[in-house]
């Protein structure tokens, strides 16, 4: 008992020692930002200040969070015991995987600070040290826990994506974002969310995912991690595995469906069985083995750089076949997750504010927007691609918002509609709405929306007003495209 | 001057005598009017439809001519027992509904026994000219009879919360606890309505001259249902718009935005008609028109103003640039047909359960099943639908709404497999539950083959088929389901 203590102890303090010396490299990161209001697209909220933490990684960067420097107007990095702000600046940003990457401009800010090594997937109740600023203090703070599982989880950033992602029970609180988590000298993750509720629950993005982002910019812009675009479903149902010719208790997960330019691609086909990813052989769950810790095989799928190849093991027809997949990045799903950096596209004609549809729109709904936003729209931001592919609106448009003049006083129907066609013409994008009213040279605009209800406007009134309501409303320009 | 004294003096004497006598007249002994429901009804969960959970509630209804008690349709769908009393105490004793109307929300029961009716006495309704004053509730409570006041708020017409007939009803409010169950509200002596909901201190109370029209034409034997608009119309109250449809220069009217809402229906109306009087009634740019009892209120009652399903309906429109006339046959407040089926209320719960997977149409009363807010509670691709057209082979649509956990059907009990609606079933489309039986007696190769419509969680699901039975009987057994199917 007493060596078996003394190990202990010695191996704890051996981690966190390591890691205060390492923590030098351990940067705050001071952040005012601004972001816009969605159904007032060419307004702003207040300026913000926040505060997360970064790292020093090789080619005198600082690697931290999307979620730290998102929409930021001015960031300040400070260094260990150093009370000089360094000002910085974002190299590269990855709102999908929640990390960016950070420049200094001032020479001198990069003196005496090691680049942090990154480590590979630690094991599954081994020991970390996470470190950062966490708010309420200005000094580095360390805390340690052990790794309680792996296995994918929806990025809260993006909302709308799932990668590799640590839980830990290593306290990981507002501050610790974009802070490193050690095992050993060794960066093995970035600190990046818990959830509410749940007590002693952190998360943190694995070496796998930052390097994928670190190989991606490599060569000077940032792709994105490409998808497969197919839903993969469990295979244990016997009868299922027999229709399909395979063994009643063997591996291999099967598509159920395909997006539809996957479909129309034509490689992969309903029905498939993924017998393997790569080098991974997937079980009847859709899992694969992945350093000891099964986890679903879309790990698998994140792998490729855009345009690179993904080598898959498929059974299709009684038969075994090796399929080389193009690894696309599709940004078709843009919309139905969070938008960062770029202010809201917007056209503003006779008062009336046009906005494309976006997930960040809808959510001006309130936080129970589900329930109170306009159901046609959120049917045509999470269903029409998937059901009727052929009618999907490169970008639905909404009428967000009519700014009263008497030019458009009598509209009933003023805001928080999604737009079906303008003077005859099919909106499929903001610069569609451009083009119908100032392509229409009848006396009346006639907009109809998806419900059928039709609001006019008088053409010259509307001409004639529609500098005065720029003016009135302090809109410095009538669109933002 | 003089002159003009006495005679206002004498104005005021008649003013106050009527005053006094309105106050004083005898009203009818309530006691004799008044009896108590107690109702037991199949709760069904439409969720788990074979499940039958008896509830049973009480309720108030009102002696009419001809010894019947008049009450509201609400708690008389799936009864299995309806028992009355009066006098607020005493002997129970059986009834037996001999009419209901859900989209009236009116129905008529009879007791076959004599010394039911032994003093009791019929009420007297209310003229459309005596629905706003001196309005008191009435029931028994605790073997009492207990009165409220109420005040007249205003008339209007019920909203359409899904598939609904417009029915007109009258606001009162009242610190009356618990009512809406069909109390009766009066004034002087007579009936001025029936107490349908209350929703904080506003009670919502069908009046006396709607429920008069409808038992005068129920007792004529041509009863053929309330009738309801089924086009959709926008108010025309925006200049620019009426300029547009050249239709400038005229005072009232609304547009036509959706001629019909029934599947597959033909309607005289076209898009974009503006509709300017409907059986003589002008109707005013935001779709309301002045009605002699009720004021203004919107122009669907006049969907139910003295008309009934499959009457004509005189309409002038606004057409092509000039006025038109048109007969509009009302169709019938039967709901039954859309796309999500509405109705009939009062029918058992129908499924088939295939190797623990449970089908069932997709029904408002399905819906329902997630609570009194299940258009928003409801999962939301279910409730989408409402909102959608039928395919022509696809006029209704059948639901996987939960799996019964057994080897047979393993792999498909995630969460992800249950609300999915069936597109084909062995290559044969399904629409109701007969096509689902028929499909099942033909597999394929030895599978039966579960399609579910595009973008569903799942689309294909395969089960086999010679093992069916044996894992339908070992599933019935094992949570205790009587029947694997009801189809009627």
């Amino acid at each position: 008992m007493r060596i078996l203590f003394t190990t202990l102890f010695f191996t704890f303090l051996t981690g966190l020692a390591s890691a205060a010396d390492m923590g030098r490299s351990v940067v705050q990161v001071s952040v005012y930002s601004q972001t816009p209001i969605w159904d007032a697209p060419w307004r702003n909220n207040p300026v913000a200040s926040s505060s997360g933490s970064g790292f020093v990684i090789d080619g005198d960067r600082v690697m931290t969070n999307a979620h730290v420097v998102s929409w930021a107007k001015q960031i300040v990095l400070r260094r260990f015991q150093d009370p000089r702000p360094w000002l910085a600046r974002v190299e590269y940003i990855s709102h999908e995987c929640d990390l960016a990457v950070l420049k200094v401009d001032t020479p001198g800010f990069f003196d005496g600070l090691k680049s942090l090594p990154l480590g590979g997937l630690p094991e599954v109740q081994s020991t970390v040290v996470t470190c950062g600023y966490p708010a309420g203090g200005q000094q580095i703070s360390y805390t340690r826990g052990v790794v309680s599982r792996i296995e994918m989880q929806n990025y809260v950033h993006i909302g709308n994506r799932a990668f590799l992602s640590v839980q830990t029970d290593a306290a990981i609180n507002p501050g610790n974002s974009g802070g490193p988590v050690f095992q050993g000298d060794e960066v093995v993750g970035v600190a990046f969310m818990g959830t509410p509720g749940l007590e002693n629950t952190g998360f943190f993005i694995p070496s796998a995912v930052i390097n994928h982002f670190l190989e991606d910019v490599s060569d000077g812009k940032y792709d994105g991690f490409p998808k497969a675009g197919i839903r993969i479903v469990s295979l244990q149902n016997p009868a299922y595995r027999r229709y399909l010719g395979l063994p009643v208790t063997g591996d291999g997960a099967r598509i159920d469906s395909l997006a539809d330019y996957t479909e129309k691609a034509g490689l992969l086909k309903k029905d498939d069985v993924i017998l393997a990813v790569g080098e991974h052989p997937v079980g009847s769950d859709g899992t694969i083995l992945l350093e000891g810790n099964r986890v679903y095989c879309t790990t698998a799928f994140q792998v490729p750089q855009k345009g690179e190849k993904l080598k898959l093991k498929i059974w299709r027809d009684h038969k075994e076949i090796d399929v080389a997949v193009p690894m696309e990045v599709r940004d078709d799903d843009l919309n139905i997750g969070n938008l960062y950096d770029a202010p809201p596209r917007y056209f503003v004609f006779a008062g009336l504010v046009f906005t494309p549809l976006t997930l960040d729109y809808v959510k001006t709904f309130g936080r129970n927007w589900r329930g109170v936003a306009n159901s046609e729209m959120i049917y045509e931001l999470y269903y029409r691609r998937n059901e009727t592919p052929a009618k999907v609106r490169k970008e639905p448009v909404v009428l967000a918002t009519t700014l009263a003049h008497p030019v458009n006083a009598d509209m009933r129907l003023a805001s928080r509609a999604m737009i079906d066609t303008i003077n005859g013409k099919r909106i499929e994008t903001l610069e569609d709405v451009i083009a119908a009213f100032e392509e229409n040279t009848k006396p009346q605009h006639m907009i109809q929306f998806i419900s059928g209800t039709v609001e006019c406007l008088d053409n010259t009134q509307a001409k004639l007003a529609n500098p005065e309501i720029l003016s009135t409303y302090g809109i410095q320009t009538d669109r933002r495209l | 001057m003089k002159i003009k004294t006495p005679l206002i003096l004498a104005s005021c004497i008649f003013a106050t005598a009527s005053a006094v006598f309105s106050q004083d007249a005898p009203e009818p002994d309530w006691q004799t009017s008044i009896v108590t429901f107690d109702i037991t009804r199949n709760n069904f969960n439409f969720r788990i439809p074979w499940d039958k959970r008896a509830q049973t509630a009480a309720k108030l209804g009102t002696v009419i001519e001809g010894n019947e008690i008049l009450t509201t349709a609400q708690g008389l769908a799936n009864r299995t027992l309806v028992r009355l009393q009066k006098g607020g105490r005493g002997k129970w004793y059986n009834g037996n509904v001999e009419w209901v109307d859900y989209q009236a929300n009116l129905a008529v029961v009879g007791v076959s026994d004599a010394a039911f009716w032994e003093g009791l006495a019929p009420v007297r309704f209310a003229q459309a000219d005596e629905l706003k004053r001196n309005l008191q509730i009435v029931r028994w409570r605790g073997g009492n009879i207990e009165r409220r006041a109420a005040e007249f708020s205003r008339f209007s017409v019920a909203d359409a919360n899904f598939n609904q007939a417009p029915r007109i009803e009258m606001k009162t409010s009242s610190e009356m606890e618990g009512a809406g169950r069909g109390e009766l509200m009066m004034s002087g002596g007579r009936v001025v309505g029936l107490v349908a909901s209350k929703s904080g201190s506003t009670c919502s109370v069908i009046p006396s001259p709607f429920i008069m029209s409808i038992l005068e034409k129920r007792a004529s034997g041509d009863y053929r249902g309330l009738g309801f608009f089924d086009f959709i119309w926008q108010p025309a109250s925006n200049p620019a718009t009426t300029k547009y449809f050249e239709f400038s220069g005229q005072t009232g009217g609304v547009l036509l935005i959706k001629p019909s809402t029934r599947p597959g229906a033909k309607s005289p109306l076209k898009l974009h008609d503006i509709i300017l009087e409907i059986d003589g009634y002008p109707i005013d740019i935001q779709g309301d028109y002045l009605d002699p009892d009720y004021g203004h209120v919107i122009m669907e009652y006049l969907a139910c103003r003295k008309k009934w399903a499959g009457d004509i309906v005189k309409f002038k429109i606004w057409r092509d640039g000039e006025k038109r006339e048109i007969d509009y046959v009302l169709p019938k407040a039967d709901f039954s047909k859309n796309l999500i089926i509405d109705g009939p209320v009062g029918k058992e719960p129908t499924y088939v359960i295939a190797g623990g997977l449970v089908f069932v149409p997709l029904s408002a009363e399905f819906l329902s099943s997630w609570g009194a807010d299940w258009q928003r509670t409801a999962p939301f691709r279910l409730v989408y639908y409402n909102k959608q057209k039928a395919k022509k082979d696809q006029p209704s649509l059948v639901v996987l709404s939960l799996v019964l956990p057994d080897s047979y059907n393993i792999g498909y009990q995630e969460r992800k497999s249950q609300n999915l609606v069936l597109d084909r079933v062995n290559g044969r489309q399904i629409s109701k539950l007969d096509d689902l039986i028929v499909a099942l007696e033909n597999p394929q190769n030895g599978f039966h083959v579960f399609l579910f419509n595009k973008g569903s969680s799942v689309q294909k699901i395969i089960l086999e088929a010679d093992q069916l039975d044996e894992a339908n009987q070992r599933i019935a057994k094992r949570y205790g389901v009587a029947r694997l199917q009801k189809l009627k």
